[in-house]
C-alpha cells in the first residue's frame, strides 16, 4: 500500500473538513479523488502530506507513519499544488534546479533530472524565461516540472488543470498518463469529472469532507438507477404524447423544452427502441437522435442530490 | 544542501528589486538630502568674523590697542574699521559693520539689529567696561593692590581643566547620519521577512513545497537568512562608503569595530524582520506598514529630523531610548566615534546582542512547528 488514511478528522473550528476519511493507494494506480470545490481534497492532501494537523486518524505512506520529520519518506513524494508555487525571479530551469535541489544532492544527477523535466513538460524552448514571461499554460506546465523532476515514486496533483485551456490541460493529463506508466502512483485530486474518468483507475468520491462512493468509473454507475439519458430533436409534442412517453417501461423521467426532449431511463436493453417505436407509432416526426450513459456528475447528483459542478 | 539554498536565495533576493530600492537606493537618496539642507545649516553655524566699526571719540589708547590686536591674523574677531562717527553709521546703514562701538567718557554700542554677532559685540564691550571699571576702583581706593592686576586678570575663570575625551570633534550633525544608518540597517527587517515567507507554509506557496522536501526547517532558516545577511551587509557597507567618501560624514579612527558594529546591527535588523513576520498574524501589507513605521519612528527618535531629540528622549524617557533598537545603533556609532572609554559603547551594543537573540530565538520559536492548523 502506498497511502493508507484511516479515519481521519480535521475541524476548522466549527467546520468539519474531513469526516472520518478513509483512503487507500496501492501502488500503480492512479487514483482520483473527485469532489465539487471545498468538499475536503486539498484539506486531505495536506493532512497526508502532514502540512495540516488533524484531530484524529492515522496516515501511513509506504507502510510507515507519516509525520513532518519523514524525510525518508518525503524524498519518494513529489507534490504539484493547485497554485503556481514558483519563484518570479528565477529563470525555467532555476526553479526546477532550486525544488529538485532540495531531494538531490548531486549537482551531476540533479542537472540530468532537471533537463529531462524540462523536456518531459515541453519547456525546451522556454529555459532562460523567467516565470512572468510564460503563458498560464506554460506556468503550469513549470509547477509541474518542480513538482516531479526527483523522480519520484508517489506524485501528488492537487488540481494541476484548473483555468487552463483544453490543450495545455490535455498536455498535463496525458503527461500524468505517461509517469504513471514510467512507474509513478499517482493521487489526483479534481473538480472537473471528465480529466478524473480519463485518466484515473480508480475514483473516490468526496463531499462535505466524507467519502460518499468509491470504486472504478463502471462501478461507481453502475451503483445508481440511472441506466441511459436520450435525447431526441422534435419538432412539437402534445401532453398526450408526453403522457404516452412517460408510461413506456423504465422511463424516470420526460422533460420537453422548444425542440429537444430529453427521456432518462432506468438500466434496460430496448429503452431507445421502446421510444423511437412510440415516436413512429404517433407520428411525431424528429431529428438528431442520440443517447449518454450516466456521468459521474449523475453519480453525484443521485448520490447527494445536487451537481458536482455547484 | 545549505550552499544550494543559499546560492539561490541569494538569486532571489538580488532580483527583488522593490527590496533593492527600499533598503538601498532610499537611503542614499534620503542622506543625500538632508546633506544638502542639513549640511548648509552647520555652515551657517561656523563663527564668522565681525565687521564692526570703532569711532575713537576719547581717546582710549588701551582699547584701541586691544581691538586692534583682536583684528589681527587668520583667527581674528573683528574686522576693523576705524573711522568717523558719519562714516560708521553709513557702513551700518549699509551693512557693512554690524555695530559701532565709540568710546568716550561712556563706551556706546549701536547696532540695528540682533543675531549673534550683535551678541558677541555686547558681550566684548561690556567686559571691557567692567574691567575698567574694576581696575580704575582698585586703583582709586587701594593702589597698593595694582601690582597683584595682572595676576587678577589671568585668574579670570581657569578653575576648570580642560580634559578632551576624545580627539573627535563633538559634532551634532553625525547624530542625524548615524539614525539615518540605523534605519538603513532596521530596513534589513524587509529581508527577514521575504526568507520567512519562503518558509511558512502558511505565509506562501513555494514556502509550501519547500516544507514537503525533506529538509529541516532551521537549515532551511538558516541558509535563507545567511543569504538575507551577506546582501544587506553589503547594501550596508555600500550605503556607509557613500556616507564617508562622498557625503564626508567621519566615522572616527575605529574601522574595524565599526565593521563589527556594522555587521551586528543589519543582523539586528534582519531578525527584526523575521520576527514581526512570523509573530504577526495578517498581510504581508500589516507586517510591512509595522516594519517601516518602527524603523522610520526609532530612527526619528533617535535624531534622524532632530538631533537633539535622542538627548531629551535619553533625559525624560530612558527606558523608551534603550528598547528602541535604531537607539542603539546609533549611539554605538558615536559613542565609537566620539568616546575614547568603551563603555557606552559596550552598553549599546549589549542591548543589540540581546534585541537580536531575543527576536532570533522568538523567531525559532514560532517558525519550528511541523504542522499548521490552517494554511
Amino acid at each position: 500500500m502506498i497511502i493508507k488514511a484511516t479515519n481521519i478528522v480535521k475541524r476548522y473550528g466549527e467546520l468539519l473538513a474531513l469526516d472520518h476519511l478513509n483512503l487507500e493507494l496501492k501502488e500503480g494506480e492512479i487514483l482520483g479523488l473527485l469532489g465539487p470545490n471545498g468538499s475536503g481534497k486539498t484539506t486531505a492532501i495536506n493532512c497526508i502530506l502532514s502540512l495540516l494537523g488533524y484531530e484524529k486518524g492515522e496516515i501511513s505512506i509506504f507502510g510507515k507513519p507519516m509525520s513532518p520529520e519523514a524525510y525518508d519518506l518525503k524524498k519518494e513524494i513529489g507534490v504539484v499544488m493547485q497554485n503556481v508555487a514558483v519563484f518570479n525571479e528565477l529563470t525555467v530551469v532555476e526553479n526546477i534546479d532550486y525544488f529538485c535541489g532540495l531531494y538531490v544532492k548531486d549537482a551531476l544527477k540533479r542537472k540530468q533530472l532537471v533537463y529531462e523535466a524540462i523536456d518531459f513538460v515541453g519547456l525546451n524552448e522556454f529555459k532562460k524565461f523567467y516565470p512572468k514571461k510564460l503563458s498560464g499554460g506554460l506556468l503550469r506546465r513549470l509547477n509541474v516540472a518542480c513538482g516531479i523532476a526527483h523522480k519520484p515514486k508517489l506524485i501528488i496533483l492537487d488540481e494541476p488543470t484548473v483555468a487552463l485551456d483544453p490543450q495545455s490541460r490535455n498536455n498535463i493529463l496525458q503527461g500524468i498518463l505517461e509517469l504513471n506508466r514510467m512507474g509513478a502512483t499517482v493521487l489526483y485530486t479534481s473538480h472537473y469529472m471528465e480529466e478524473v474518468e480519463q485518466i484515473c483507475s480508480r475514483i473516490i468520491i468526496l463531499d462535505k469532507g466524507r467519502v460518499i462512493a468509491s470504486g472504478t468509473k463502471e462501478a461507481l454507475k453502475d451503483m445508481i438507477s440511472l441506466g441511459e439519458k436520450i435525447t431526441v430533436e422534435v419538432f412539437g409534442l402534445s401532453d398526450g404524447q408526453l403522457s404516452a412517453l412517460k408510461s413506456l417501461p423504465n422511463i424516470v423521467s420526460v422533460v420537453f423544452t422548444e425542440k429537444t426532449l430529453v427521456v432518462k431511463s432506468l438500466k434496460g436493453k430496448n429503452n431507445l427502441e421502446n421510444i423511437l417505436a412510440l415516436l413512429k407509432k404517433q407520428n411525431i416526426s424528429f431529428g438528431k437522435i442520440y443517447s449518454e450513459l450516466p456521468t459521474l456528475n449523475d453519480v453525484f447528483l443521485e448520490i447527494t442530490g445536487k451537481e458536482l459542478r455547484d | 544542501m545549505f550552499f544550494h539554498i543559499f546560492k539561490y536565495r541569494l538569486k532571489i533576493i538580488l532580483h527583488d528589486k522593490s527590496t533593492m530600492f527600499w533598503t538601498m537606493i532610499f537611503p542614499i537618496l534620503l542622506a543625500s538630502f538632508l546633506y544638502m539642507s542639513l549640511g548648509r545649516l552647520g555652515a551657517q553655524e561656523t563663527f564668522q568674523t565681525i565687521d564692526t566699526a570703532v569711532v575713537d571719540s576719547g581717546g582710549d589708547e588701551a582699547f584701541l590697542s586691544l581691538v586692534q590686536s583682536l583684528s589681527e591674523g587668520e583667527e581674528r574677531l573683528f574686522n576693523l574699521h576705524l573711522t568717523t562717527k558719519e562714516e560708521a553709521l553709513a557702513l551700518l546703514s549699509a551693512g557693512k559693520v554690524q555695530g559701532i562701538i565709540e568710546t568716550g567718557e561712556k563706551m556706546t554700542l549701536t547696532i540695528n539689529e540682533s543675531g549673534i554677532e550683535q551678541s558677541i559685540l555686547k558681550t566684548f564691550v561690556d567686559n571691557y567696561a567692567q574691567t575698567v571699571s574694576a581696575v580704575n576702583r582698585i586703583a582709586a581706593q587701594k593702589p597698593e593692590s595694582l601690582k597683584m592686576l595682572p595676576i587678577f586678570l589671568a585668574g579670570d575663570t581657569v578653575f576648570l581643566e580642560d580634559r578632551p575625551i576624545s580627539r573627535a570633534e563633538p559634532d551634532n550633525l553625525l547624530i542625524v547620519f548615524f539614525s539615518l544608518l540605523a534605519m538603513t540597517c532596521l530596513f534589513g527587517g524587509f529581508l527577514g521577512m521575504t526568507e520567512i515567507n519562503a518558509i511558512q507554509a502558511n505565509l506562501s506557496g513555494q514556502a509550501a513545497r519547500m516544507n514537503f522536501a525533506p529538509i529541516h526547517k532551521l537549515k532551511l532558516l538558516l541558509s535563507g537568512l545567511a543569504a538575507a545577511l551577506v546582501v544587506q551587509f553589503a547594501k550596508v557597507l555600500l550605503f556607509v562608503a557613500y556616507l564617508a567618501f562622498v557625503l564626508g560624514i567621519d566615522f572616527g579612527t575605529r574601522t574595524g569595530l565599526v565593521l563589527v558594529t556594522l555587521l551586528l546591527c543589519t543582523l539586528l535588523g534582519i531578525s527584526f524582520g523575521a520576527f514581526i513576520t512570523s509573530l504577526v498574524k495578517g498581510g504581508e501589507g500589516l507586517k510591512t506598514g509595522i516594519l517601516l513605521a518602527v524603523s522610520i519612528a526609532g530612527a526619528h527618535l533617535s535624531g534622524m529630523s532632530y538631533a537633539a531629540l535622542k538627548y531629551i528622549i535619553e533625559t525624560a524617557a530612558p527606558p523608551l531610548a534603550f528598547i528602541n533598537p535604531a537607539s542603539l545603533m546609533t549611539d554605538a556609532f558615536y559613542a565609537l566615534y566620539y568616546f575614547d572609554t568603551y563603555g557606552r559603547f559596550i552598553e549599546s551594543v549589549a542591548g543589540m546582542v540581546i534585541f537580536t537573540v531575543v527576536f532570533a530565538g522568538a523567531t525559532y520559536f514560532v517558525i519550528r512547528r511541523r504542522k499548521y492548523v490552517c494554511l
